[in-house]
This record gives C-alpha cells, structure tokens and sequence, in this order.
C-alpha cells in the first residue's frame, strides 16, 4: 500500500494531510489522482467543506481504510472473525454520529455528498432516518425546525386518507 | 494523520454557526433546506414503512416528495432487496390468531405483529401476495 500523502485545504483554509489510501475514499479525489491533477506540493483546495467538517470526513476515512485494508489481508477470516469486525466497525459508526449534533450531521451529509462518499452518505442518511422514525409529524418538525405549512383542514384531509396507519 | 490548524477551524466554525442561531431564528431554521432534493430522498427512503406513512404530513414538501412516483417505486426496489418472513400463526383451541413479520437480518428485533379479530360466523381466506401485500378474503355465507 502506497503511503503518499495528500493535502487537503478547507474553505476557510485550514490544510489537513492524508493518506492517499484515505483520500480515494472521495470518489471526486480518487479521480483527480487518477488524471494526475493533484501536485504533490500543493493543497487541494475545497470550497465546500468546512474545516471542522473536513475534520470529521478525513476522521471517517482513515477509519475505513484501515478496514479495507484487512479485508485483502486476510480473506480467509471466519466467519466469526468477519462478524467481530463488523461490530467493531458499528460501534465505532454508531459512536462516530452520537458525537454531533444533528446540525453537524446535515453539513458533514452535503460534504460527504460533494466528495462523493457513498458509504459516508449512507451513513448519515440512515442516522437521520433513524432520528425521525417513531416521531410524531409534530416531534419532526420541531426537531429539525420544518414549517407546517398545511392548512389545518389540509392536514385533517391526509389524516383521513391515511387513518390505516395510526391504527 | 495530521491535523494542521484544525483547532482555528474549529473556532471559526462555532462562531459562524452562532451567528446564523442570532440572525433570524424565525425565519429558515429548517435544517433540510440546505439539502438538494436527492438527499432529502435518500433519507426518507430510509425510514420504515409506517413512519413513512406518518411523516407524510410534516410539510407539504415531505408530502409531494412521498406520494411522487418515483418515491414509491424507488421505495418498492429498496424494500424487494430485504425479503421479510411471514408467519400466519393459527391456534385451533384457543381463540388465537395473528401475523407475525420479521426481517431475516434481525428478526428478534425487527419484528411486528397484526391480530386478526376472528368471528365464528364468517370463513375467509388470504390471498398469496402480491408485491408484498395480502388480501384477507371474508365470505359471509351464514348471514
């Protein structure tokens, strides 16, 4: 594995050095590696991340590439192992998304986006999702500051439609 | 790795971010409104069946998103990919019956359960399913 190190520069430029193992995990900078955009000296530079979300996202990917890395060392795990290290990685996910308010989530969900991290997006994703299930309509909307902008006899009109799902 | 200048980051940051908070609290709070459609679909994707059926009417945004076409089939492709089992529990001595459905990731977890109320006088029967859903069929031939 390859130990080149990249520099990243945050929209309020602040530089972070990572791996380049680390850094394809953006698809949008594997690609710049790939067509040999990226100067070896130079930061690159983006205008969409913060730096403290940069923070997070370079945090997010030296973590999983570590566990891509052992996925090709050692193939023949058991099954038992495979599990184990899945867990692992949960926790680690779980205790990853608990540590930021739900503001910081949504930033570090449009940066993730912008650089093209599926498995990033995914996570975030589903840690909102899991935030809004077993909510009230009302609950949600005063989680995440949403306007109720249906007429009370609109919203009556839905509820009646729907009424099989409140059973 | 190393983290060059993330304290400074971070400080600027905080600052930004309560500022907005200061600014006009009243007025765009909504934390979905910096997300492009997409994302704000792919989360709600992500939400089990009756949730959706609730959150239908946080706003009117939420709800022309879910009630879309293209929300449901995507819903429908998603929810294919994650088979569930159904058992149909039937208990002839006891006047017992239910449905009971789990995932066959996590079943002891993610499960639910539906009672059928039971009425001596009407016989029925459920239709196989279709794209995940079943019909009970009721025959009310002593009536």
């Amino acid at each position: 594995m390859s130990s080149n190190m990249i520099m990243l520069k945050s929209s309020d430029g602040a530089s972070f050095e990572i791996e380049e193992a680390a850094a394809r995990k953006s698809k949008i900078i594997a690609n710049m590696i790939e067509v040999e955009c990226v100067d070896e000296d130079k930061a690159i530079p983006l205008q969409n991340v913060t730096g403290n979300i940069l923070a997070l996202v370079i945090e997010y990917c030296n973590k999983h590439i570590v566990d891509d890395d052992d996925d090709v060392a050692t193939e023949e795990a058991s099954e038992e192992e495979e599990e184990a290290k899945k867990k692992k990685v949960d926790d680690w996910e779980a205790e990853f998304m608990n540590s930021m308010s739900l503001e910081t989530m949504f930033e570090l969900l449009l940066a993730a986006n912008y650089l093209n991290i599926k498995s990033l997006i995914d996570l975030v994703c589903q840690t909102i999702a899991n935030n809004i299930k077993d909510k009230t309509p009302e609950e949600v909307r005063k989680i995440f500051s949403i306007e109720n902008d249906f007429t009370p006899e609109e919203e009556e009109e839905i509820r009646k439609e729907n009424a099989w799902a409140f059973g | 790795m190393k983290r060059v200048r993330r304290n400074e980051a971070m400080g600027t940051q905080r600052k930004r971010l309560t500022s907005t908070k200061n600014g006009d609290e009243s007025k765009e709070n909504n934390m979905f409104s910096i997300l492009p459609m997409d994302l704000t679909v792919e989360i709600l994707i992500k939400c089990p069946t009756k949730c959706i059926s609730k959150v239908l009417f946080v706003s009117k945004r939420w709800s022309s998103i879910i009630r879309g076409k293209d929300f449901t089939n995507m819903y429908l492709t998603r929810s294919s990919t994650r088979p569930r089992l159904l058992f149909f529990v039937y208990c002839i001595y006891k006047k017992m019956q239910f449905l009971q459905s789990c995932s066959q990731e996590d079943p002891s977890s993610d499960h639910h359960r539906v009672d059928i109320t039971r009425d001596p006088n009407h016989i029925y029967a459920f239709s196989p399913p279709v794209r995940g859903l079943i019909c009970r069929q009721n025959d009310d031939w002593k009536s």
